[in-house]
Protein backbone atom coordinates (compact mmCIF):
# COMPACT_ATOMS: atom_id res chain seq x y z
CA UNK A 1 0.00 0.00 0.00
CA UNK A 2 1.29 3.44 -0.89
CA UNK A 3 2.38 5.79 1.84
CA UNK A 4 -0.33 8.40 1.02
CA UNK A 5 -3.05 5.76 1.14
CA UNK A 6 -1.95 4.60 4.58
CA UNK A 7 -2.01 8.21 5.76
CA UNK A 8 -5.50 8.76 4.32
CA UNK A 9 -6.79 5.62 6.01
CA UNK A 10 -5.33 6.82 9.30
CA UNK A 11 -6.98 10.24 8.95
CA UNK A 12 -10.41 8.76 8.19
CA UNK A 13 -10.05 6.38 11.12
CA UNK A 14 -9.09 9.20 13.49
CA UNK A 15 -12.07 11.28 12.33
CA UNK A 16 -14.47 8.35 12.82
CA UNK A 17 -13.06 7.45 16.25
CA UNK A 18 -13.54 11.02 17.40
CA UNK A 19 -17.06 11.18 15.91
CA UNK A 20 -18.21 7.93 17.52
CA UNK A 21 -16.53 8.79 20.84
CA UNK A 22 -18.35 12.14 20.95
CA UNK A 23 -21.64 10.57 19.85
CA UNK A 24 -21.63 7.90 22.55
CA UNK A 25 -19.83 10.07 25.10
CA UNK A 26 -16.99 7.55 25.60
CA UNK A 27 -13.22 8.30 25.76
CA UNK A 28 -11.68 8.11 22.29
CA UNK A 29 -9.03 5.64 23.45
CA UNK A 30 -11.83 3.23 24.37
CA UNK A 31 -13.26 3.17 20.84
CA UNK A 32 -12.48 -0.24 19.30
CA UNK A 33 -12.10 0.25 15.54
CA UNK A 34 -12.70 -3.44 14.83
CA UNK A 35 -16.05 -3.63 16.63
CA UNK A 36 -19.17 -3.80 14.40
CA UNK A 37 -21.38 -0.69 14.47
CA UNK A 38 -24.36 -2.62 15.83
CA UNK A 39 -22.20 -3.70 18.78
CA UNK A 40 -22.10 0.00 19.65
CA UNK A 41 -25.91 0.12 19.71
CA UNK A 42 -26.25 1.87 16.35
CA UNK A 43 -29.13 1.14 13.98
CA UNK A 44 -29.64 2.05 10.33
CA UNK A 45 -30.94 5.54 11.22
CA UNK A 46 -27.66 6.18 13.05
CA UNK A 47 -25.34 4.77 10.39
CA UNK A 48 -27.16 6.71 7.65
CA UNK A 49 -26.65 9.97 9.58
CA UNK A 50 -23.04 9.01 10.47
CA UNK A 51 -22.36 8.30 6.77
CA UNK A 52 -23.95 11.61 5.77
CA UNK A 53 -21.67 13.51 8.19
CA UNK A 54 -18.62 11.59 6.96
CA UNK A 55 -19.64 12.59 3.44
CA UNK A 56 -19.87 16.26 4.47
CA UNK A 57 -16.36 16.07 5.86
CA UNK A 58 -15.09 14.48 2.64
CA UNK A 59 -17.16 17.01 0.62
CA UNK A 60 -18.88 14.22 -1.29
CA UNK A 61 -22.02 12.10 -1.14
CA UNK A 62 -21.47 8.56 0.15
CA UNK A 63 -23.75 5.58 -0.43
CA UNK A 64 -26.29 5.34 2.43
CA UNK A 65 -25.36 1.66 2.84
CA UNK A 66 -21.63 2.33 3.29
CA UNK A 67 -21.68 1.29 6.97
CA UNK A 68 -23.77 -1.79 6.24
CA UNK A 69 -21.36 -3.03 3.59
CA UNK A 70 -18.35 -2.04 5.72
CA UNK A 71 -19.45 -2.74 9.27
CA UNK A 72 -16.66 -1.26 11.46
CA UNK A 73 -14.54 1.88 11.67
CA UNK A 74 -11.56 -0.14 10.39
CA UNK A 75 -13.50 -1.47 7.39
CA UNK A 76 -14.97 1.93 6.47
CA UNK A 77 -11.69 3.82 6.85
CA UNK A 78 -9.65 1.41 4.74
CA UNK A 79 -12.33 1.50 2.03
CA UNK A 80 -12.77 5.29 2.11
CA UNK A 81 -9.05 5.98 2.56
CA UNK A 82 -8.22 3.94 -0.52
CA UNK A 83 -11.10 5.32 -2.58
CA UNK A 84 -10.41 8.98 -1.80
CA UNK A 85 -6.62 8.91 -1.25
CA UNK A 86 -5.16 12.39 -1.02
CA UNK A 87 -8.66 13.94 -1.23
CA UNK A 88 -9.17 13.03 2.45
CA UNK A 89 -8.88 16.27 4.49
CA UNK A 90 -5.90 16.53 6.80
CA UNK B 1 -41.01 22.20 37.88
CA UNK B 2 -37.40 21.31 38.57
CA UNK B 3 -35.10 20.16 35.80
CA UNK B 4 -34.71 16.40 35.37
CA UNK B 5 -32.58 16.54 32.23
CA UNK B 6 -29.19 17.93 31.29
CA UNK B 7 -30.44 18.94 27.84
CA UNK B 8 -33.59 20.39 26.30
CA UNK B 9 -35.20 17.75 24.04
CA UNK B 10 -37.02 20.51 22.20
CA UNK B 11 -33.99 22.48 21.12
CA UNK B 12 -31.85 19.84 19.49
CA UNK B 13 -32.22 21.12 15.93
CA UNK B 14 -31.21 24.52 14.57
CA UNK B 15 -33.35 27.51 15.49
CA UNK B 16 -36.00 28.40 12.97
CA UNK B 17 -35.14 31.86 11.72
CA UNK B 18 -37.25 31.91 8.56
CA UNK B 19 -40.72 30.45 9.01
CA UNK B 20 -40.99 29.54 5.34
CA UNK B 21 -37.97 27.23 5.16
CA UNK B 22 -37.20 23.77 6.56
CA UNK B 23 -34.15 24.18 8.85
CA UNK B 24 -30.91 22.74 7.42
CA UNK B 25 -29.60 19.40 8.68
CA UNK B 26 -32.73 18.09 10.45
CA UNK B 27 -33.15 15.30 7.89
CA UNK B 28 -30.72 12.95 6.16
CA UNK B 29 -31.23 11.32 2.78
CA UNK B 30 -31.87 7.69 3.66
CA UNK B 31 -31.00 6.53 0.12
CA UNK B 32 -31.79 2.87 -0.36
CA UNK B 33 -33.52 2.70 3.05
CA UNK B 34 -36.44 4.63 1.54
CA UNK B 35 -37.87 1.38 0.12
CA UNK B 36 -38.06 -0.59 3.40
CA UNK B 37 -39.42 2.54 5.13
CA UNK B 38 -42.26 2.74 2.61
CA UNK B 39 -43.04 -0.98 2.94
CA UNK B 40 -43.27 -0.57 6.73
CA UNK B 41 -45.56 2.47 6.41
CA UNK B 42 -47.88 0.71 3.95
CA UNK B 43 -47.93 -2.49 6.03
CA UNK B 44 -48.94 -0.80 9.28
CA UNK B 45 -51.57 1.27 7.47
CA UNK B 46 -53.18 -1.62 5.59
CA UNK B 47 -52.62 -5.02 7.26
CA UNK B 48 -54.26 -4.26 10.65
CA UNK B 49 -57.19 -2.66 8.75
CA UNK B 50 -57.69 -5.88 6.75
CA UNK B 51 -57.37 -7.93 9.95
CA UNK B 52 -59.96 -5.72 11.65
CA UNK B 53 -62.46 -6.20 8.81
CA UNK B 54 -61.90 -9.97 9.09
CA UNK B 55 -62.33 -9.89 12.89
CA UNK B 56 -65.61 -7.93 12.60
CA UNK B 57 -66.92 -10.21 9.87
CA UNK B 58 -66.24 -13.29 12.00
CA UNK B 59 -67.78 -11.55 15.02
CA UNK B 60 -71.01 -10.77 13.15
CA UNK B 61 -71.31 -14.21 11.58
CA UNK B 62 -70.10 -16.44 14.43
CA UNK B 63 -69.83 -14.19 17.47
CA UNK B 64 -66.76 -13.13 19.43
CA UNK B 65 -65.41 -14.63 22.65
CA UNK B 66 -64.88 -12.70 25.87
CA UNK B 67 -61.29 -13.90 25.81
CA UNK B 68 -60.62 -12.26 22.44
CA UNK B 69 -62.19 -8.97 23.56
CA UNK B 70 -60.16 -9.10 26.76
CA UNK B 71 -56.94 -9.79 24.84
CA UNK B 72 -57.69 -6.82 22.62
CA UNK B 73 -58.37 -4.52 25.60
CA UNK B 74 -55.35 -5.66 27.61
CA UNK B 75 -52.84 -5.53 24.72
CA UNK B 76 -54.32 -2.20 23.61
CA UNK B 77 -53.78 -0.73 27.07
CA UNK B 78 -50.23 -2.08 27.32
CA UNK B 79 -49.32 -0.72 23.87
CA UNK B 80 -50.91 2.69 24.33
CA UNK B 81 -49.32 3.13 27.76
CA UNK B 82 -46.02 2.18 26.09
CA UNK B 83 -46.58 4.91 23.52
CA UNK B 84 -47.88 7.61 25.87
CA UNK B 85 -45.94 6.98 29.08
CA UNK B 86 -42.88 5.37 27.43
CA UNK B 87 -42.18 6.78 23.98
CA UNK B 88 -43.79 10.14 24.70
CA UNK B 89 -43.50 11.18 28.37
CA UNK B 90 -40.31 9.26 29.25
CA UNK B 91 -38.15 9.02 26.14
CA UNK B 92 -39.20 12.12 24.14
CA UNK B 93 -39.62 14.55 27.03
CA UNK B 94 -37.77 13.00 30.00
CA UNK B 95 -40.62 14.23 32.16
CA UNK B 96 -40.18 11.72 35.01
CA UNK B 97 -37.53 9.36 36.33
CA UNK B 98 -37.78 5.60 36.71
CA UNK B 99 -35.73 2.40 36.90
CA UNK B 100 -34.02 0.75 33.92
CA UNK B 101 -36.31 -2.34 33.97
CA UNK B 102 -39.35 -0.06 33.72
CA UNK B 103 -37.73 2.00 30.98
CA UNK B 104 -37.06 -1.22 29.04
CA UNK B 105 -40.62 -2.48 29.61
CA UNK B 106 -42.08 0.84 28.40
CA UNK B 107 -39.84 0.86 25.31
CA UNK B 108 -40.89 -2.71 24.43
CA UNK B 109 -44.59 -1.94 25.00
CA UNK B 110 -44.40 1.14 22.76
CA UNK B 111 -42.55 -0.79 20.05
CA UNK B 112 -45.50 -3.22 19.88
CA UNK B 113 -47.55 -0.43 18.25
CA UNK B 114 -45.39 -0.84 15.11
CA UNK B 115 -45.14 2.91 14.68
CA UNK B 116 -41.38 2.67 14.19
CA UNK B 117 -38.53 2.00 16.58
CA UNK B 118 -38.05 4.07 19.73
CA UNK B 119 -35.28 6.18 18.10
CA UNK B 120 -37.37 6.82 14.97
CA UNK B 121 -40.48 7.82 16.95
CA UNK B 122 -38.64 10.05 19.42
CA UNK B 123 -36.62 11.81 16.68
CA UNK B 124 -39.79 12.65 14.78
CA UNK B 125 -41.63 13.75 17.90
CA UNK B 126 -38.92 16.09 19.20
CA UNK B 127 -38.76 17.61 15.74
CA UNK B 128 -42.57 18.06 15.84
CA UNK B 129 -42.24 20.07 19.06
CA UNK B 130 -39.41 22.28 17.86
CA UNK B 131 -41.18 23.35 14.66
CA UNK B 132 -44.85 22.66 15.52
CA UNK B 133 -47.16 23.48 12.58
CA UNK B 134 -44.33 25.27 10.74
CA UNK B 135 -41.87 24.24 8.05
CA UNK B 136 -39.79 21.40 9.51
CA UNK B 137 -42.69 19.77 11.43
CA UNK B 138 -42.86 16.23 10.04
CA UNK B 139 -46.62 15.74 10.56
CA UNK B 140 -48.43 19.06 10.73
CA UNK B 141 -51.92 19.38 9.19
CA UNK B 142 -50.92 22.86 7.99
CA UNK B 143 -47.43 22.59 6.47
CA UNK B 144 -45.86 19.83 4.35
CA UNK B 145 -42.18 20.86 4.33
CA UNK B 146 -42.49 24.35 2.81
CA UNK B 147 -45.99 24.05 1.36
CA UNK B 148 -49.23 25.11 3.06
CA UNK B 149 -52.13 22.65 2.84
CA UNK B 150 -55.91 22.92 2.87
CA UNK B 151 -57.91 21.19 5.60
CA UNK B 152 -58.70 17.91 3.78
CA UNK B 153 -55.21 17.34 2.47
CA UNK B 154 -53.78 18.55 5.79
CA UNK B 155 -55.84 16.04 7.77
CA UNK B 156 -54.71 13.17 5.51
CA UNK B 157 -51.06 14.29 5.58
CA UNK B 158 -50.87 14.63 9.38
CA UNK B 159 -52.84 11.44 10.05
CA UNK B 160 -51.11 9.02 7.63
CA UNK B 161 -49.81 10.69 4.49
CA UNK B 162 -46.51 11.85 5.97
CA UNK B 163 -45.44 8.30 6.88
CA UNK B 164 -45.13 7.00 3.33
CA UNK B 165 -42.43 9.14 1.76
CA UNK B 166 -40.69 11.46 4.20
CA UNK B 167 -36.99 12.21 4.48
CA UNK B 168 -35.54 10.53 7.54
CA UNK B 169 -35.19 12.72 10.63
CA UNK B 170 -31.54 13.03 11.64
CA UNK B 171 -31.49 10.58 14.56
CA UNK B 172 -28.00 11.64 15.65
CA UNK B 173 -29.22 15.23 15.99
CA UNK B 174 -32.45 14.33 17.81
CA UNK B 175 -31.88 11.09 19.75
CA UNK B 176 -28.22 10.89 20.80
CA UNK B 177 -29.27 10.26 24.40
CA UNK B 178 -31.01 7.01 23.38
CA UNK B 179 -27.87 5.65 21.69
CA UNK B 180 -25.93 6.52 24.86
CA UNK B 181 -28.32 4.36 26.87
CA UNK B 182 -27.19 0.74 26.22
CA UNK B 183 -30.42 -0.95 27.36
CA UNK B 184 -32.63 1.30 25.24
CA UNK B 185 -30.27 1.14 22.25
CA UNK B 186 -30.63 -2.65 22.43
CA UNK B 187 -34.45 -2.51 22.60
CA UNK B 188 -34.28 -0.16 19.61
CA UNK B 189 -32.22 -2.63 17.56
CA UNK B 190 -34.64 -5.46 18.35
CA UNK B 191 -37.68 -3.47 17.16
CA UNK B 192 -39.11 -6.19 14.90
CA UNK B 193 -38.91 -8.76 17.71
CA UNK B 194 -41.33 -6.61 19.74
CA UNK B 195 -43.62 -5.97 16.76
CA UNK B 196 -43.99 -9.66 15.95
CA UNK B 197 -43.95 -10.67 19.62
CA UNK B 198 -46.95 -8.40 20.16
CA UNK B 199 -48.86 -10.38 17.53
CA UNK B 200 -47.64 -13.86 18.52
CA UNK B 201 -48.20 -13.65 22.28
CA UNK B 202 -52.00 -13.07 22.11
CA UNK B 203 -52.24 -15.85 19.50
CA UNK B 204 -50.39 -18.27 21.81
CA UNK B 205 -52.65 -17.31 24.74
CA UNK B 206 -55.78 -17.78 22.61
CA UNK B 207 -54.53 -21.11 21.26
CA UNK B 208 -53.64 -22.50 24.68
CA UNK B 209 -56.89 -21.28 26.27
CA UNK B 210 -59.09 -22.89 23.60
CA UNK B 211 -56.70 -25.68 22.59
CA UNK B 212 -57.44 -24.91 18.95
CA UNK B 213 -55.80 -23.28 15.91
CA UNK B 214 -58.99 -21.31 15.31
CA UNK B 215 -58.74 -19.87 18.83
CA UNK B 216 -55.14 -18.88 18.14
CA UNK B 217 -56.24 -17.22 14.90
CA UNK B 218 -59.10 -15.15 16.34
CA UNK B 219 -56.88 -14.15 19.30
CA UNK B 220 -54.25 -13.01 16.77
CA UNK B 221 -56.94 -10.96 14.99
CA UNK B 222 -58.20 -9.26 18.17
CA UNK B 223 -55.02 -9.03 20.27
CA UNK B 224 -52.82 -8.32 17.24
CA UNK B 225 -54.63 -6.77 14.27
CA UNK B 226 -57.60 -4.95 15.86
CA UNK B 227 -55.37 -3.75 18.70
CA UNK B 228 -52.78 -2.35 16.23
CA UNK B 229 -55.49 -0.78 14.06
CA UNK B 230 -56.89 1.08 17.07
CA UNK B 231 -53.43 2.09 18.35
CA UNK B 232 -52.47 3.37 14.91
CA UNK B 233 -55.49 5.61 14.41
CA UNK B 234 -55.78 6.89 17.98
CA UNK B 235 -52.06 7.73 18.07
CA UNK B 236 -52.06 9.33 14.62
CA UNK B 237 -55.12 11.29 15.68
CA UNK B 238 -52.90 13.12 18.19
CA UNK B 239 -51.12 14.62 15.15
CA UNK B 240 -54.28 15.22 13.08
CA UNK B 241 -57.42 15.49 15.29
CA UNK B 242 -55.79 17.30 18.23
CA UNK B 243 -54.08 19.79 15.95
CA UNK B 244 -57.41 20.67 14.27
CA UNK B 245 -60.51 19.93 16.41
CA UNK B 246 -61.03 20.98 20.03
CA UNK B 247 -60.44 23.84 22.41
CA UNK B 248 -57.33 25.96 22.92
CA UNK B 249 -57.32 27.18 26.54
CA UNK B 250 -53.65 28.16 26.29
CA UNK B 251 -51.74 30.25 23.80
CA UNK B 252 -49.25 27.55 22.88
CA UNK B 253 -48.07 29.26 19.70
CA UNK B 254 -49.36 26.42 17.48
CA UNK B 255 -52.67 24.78 16.52
CA UNK B 256 -52.73 22.07 19.22
CA UNK B 257 -56.08 21.45 20.95
CA UNK B 258 -57.61 19.80 23.99
CA UNK B 259 -60.09 17.13 22.91
CA UNK B 260 -62.00 15.23 25.60
CA UNK B 261 -63.15 12.52 23.16
CA UNK B 262 -59.55 11.75 22.26
CA UNK B 263 -58.24 11.82 25.83
CA UNK B 264 -59.36 8.48 27.28
CA UNK B 265 -58.44 6.10 24.41
CA UNK B 266 -55.03 7.80 24.09
CA UNK B 267 -54.24 7.44 27.81
CA UNK B 268 -54.44 11.22 28.30
CA UNK B 269 -52.76 12.41 25.10
CA UNK B 270 -55.97 14.20 24.04
CA UNK B 271 -55.05 17.14 26.33
CA UNK B 272 -52.66 18.10 23.60
CA UNK B 273 -52.94 21.89 23.97
CA UNK B 274 -51.93 21.41 27.62
CA UNK B 275 -49.03 19.28 26.43
CA UNK B 276 -47.74 21.75 23.84
CA UNK B 277 -48.01 24.49 26.48
CA UNK B 278 -46.14 22.48 29.14
CA UNK B 279 -44.13 19.95 27.09
CA UNK B 280 -41.85 18.92 29.96
CA UNK B 281 -44.82 18.04 32.20
CA UNK B 282 -45.40 14.31 32.75
CA UNK B 283 -49.03 15.11 33.55
CA UNK B 284 -51.32 16.08 30.65
CA UNK B 285 -54.68 16.41 32.45
CA UNK B 286 -54.33 19.60 34.49
CA UNK B 287 -57.75 19.56 36.21
CA UNK B 288 -59.53 16.73 38.05
CA UNK B 289 -61.95 16.19 35.18
CA UNK B 290 -59.26 15.98 32.49
CA UNK B 291 -58.90 12.18 32.51
CA UNK B 292 -55.26 11.14 32.13
CA UNK B 293 -54.70 7.37 32.59
CA UNK B 294 -50.98 7.75 31.76
CA UNK B 295 -50.57 10.05 34.76
CA UNK B 296 -52.55 7.60 36.93
CA UNK B 297 -50.01 4.90 36.02
CA UNK B 298 -47.15 7.24 36.92
CA UNK B 299 -48.62 8.14 40.33
CA UNK B 300 -49.38 4.45 40.96
CA UNK B 301 -45.76 3.53 40.25
CA UNK B 302 -44.61 6.49 42.34
CA UNK B 303 -46.57 5.20 45.34
CA UNK B 304 -44.52 1.99 45.27
CA UNK B 305 -41.26 3.86 44.73
CA UNK B 306 -40.67 2.87 41.10
CA UNK B 307 -41.15 6.36 39.62
CA UNK B 308 -39.94 9.71 40.95
CA UNK B 309 -39.42 13.35 39.92
CA UNK B 310 -42.78 13.53 38.09
CA UNK B 311 -42.79 16.97 36.42
CA UNK B 312 -45.96 19.07 36.66
CA UNK B 313 -46.56 22.81 36.23
CA UNK B 314 -47.48 24.83 39.33
CA UNK B 315 -50.87 26.56 39.59
CA UNK B 316 -49.09 29.87 38.98
CA UNK B 317 -47.41 28.58 35.81
CA UNK B 318 -50.81 27.40 34.60
CA UNK B 319 -52.61 30.69 35.29
CA UNK B 320 -49.72 32.68 33.74
CA UNK B 321 -50.16 30.78 30.49
CA UNK B 322 -53.97 31.01 30.43
CA UNK B 323 -55.26 32.55 27.26
CA UNK B 324 -55.98 36.26 27.43
CA UNK B 325 -59.18 37.00 25.49
CA UNK B 326 -58.42 39.42 22.72
ZN1 LIG C 1 -48.55 17.97 18.65
ZN1 LIG D 1 -44.70 15.74 23.05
Amino acid sequence: MQHEIIESVTRVQAWMVSYLGNLLDIPHENVDVTLAFDQYGLDSAATVAFTSDLGHWLETKLDSRLMVDHNSIQAVSSYVGEAFGTAVPA
Amino acid sequence: MSETRDFDPMELGPEQTDHGAVPVGITVDQGRLRGPQKVHAIAIAILPAIGTVAALWIAFTQGVSTLDLALCAVFYSITMLGISVGFHRQFSHRSFKTTTPIRVALAIAGSMAAQGSVVYWISNHRRHHQYTDKAGDIHSPYMDEEREMGIIEGFWHSHMGWTFDHSMTNALMYAKDLYRDPAIARVNQLYYVWVFGGMIVPAVIGGLATLSWWGAFTAFLWGGMVRMFLCYHFTNGIDSVTHIFGTRPFKSGDHSTNNAVWALPTMGEGWHNNHHTFPSSAVFGLTWWQLDPGAWLLYGLKSVGLVWDIQRPSEKMISDKQKVES
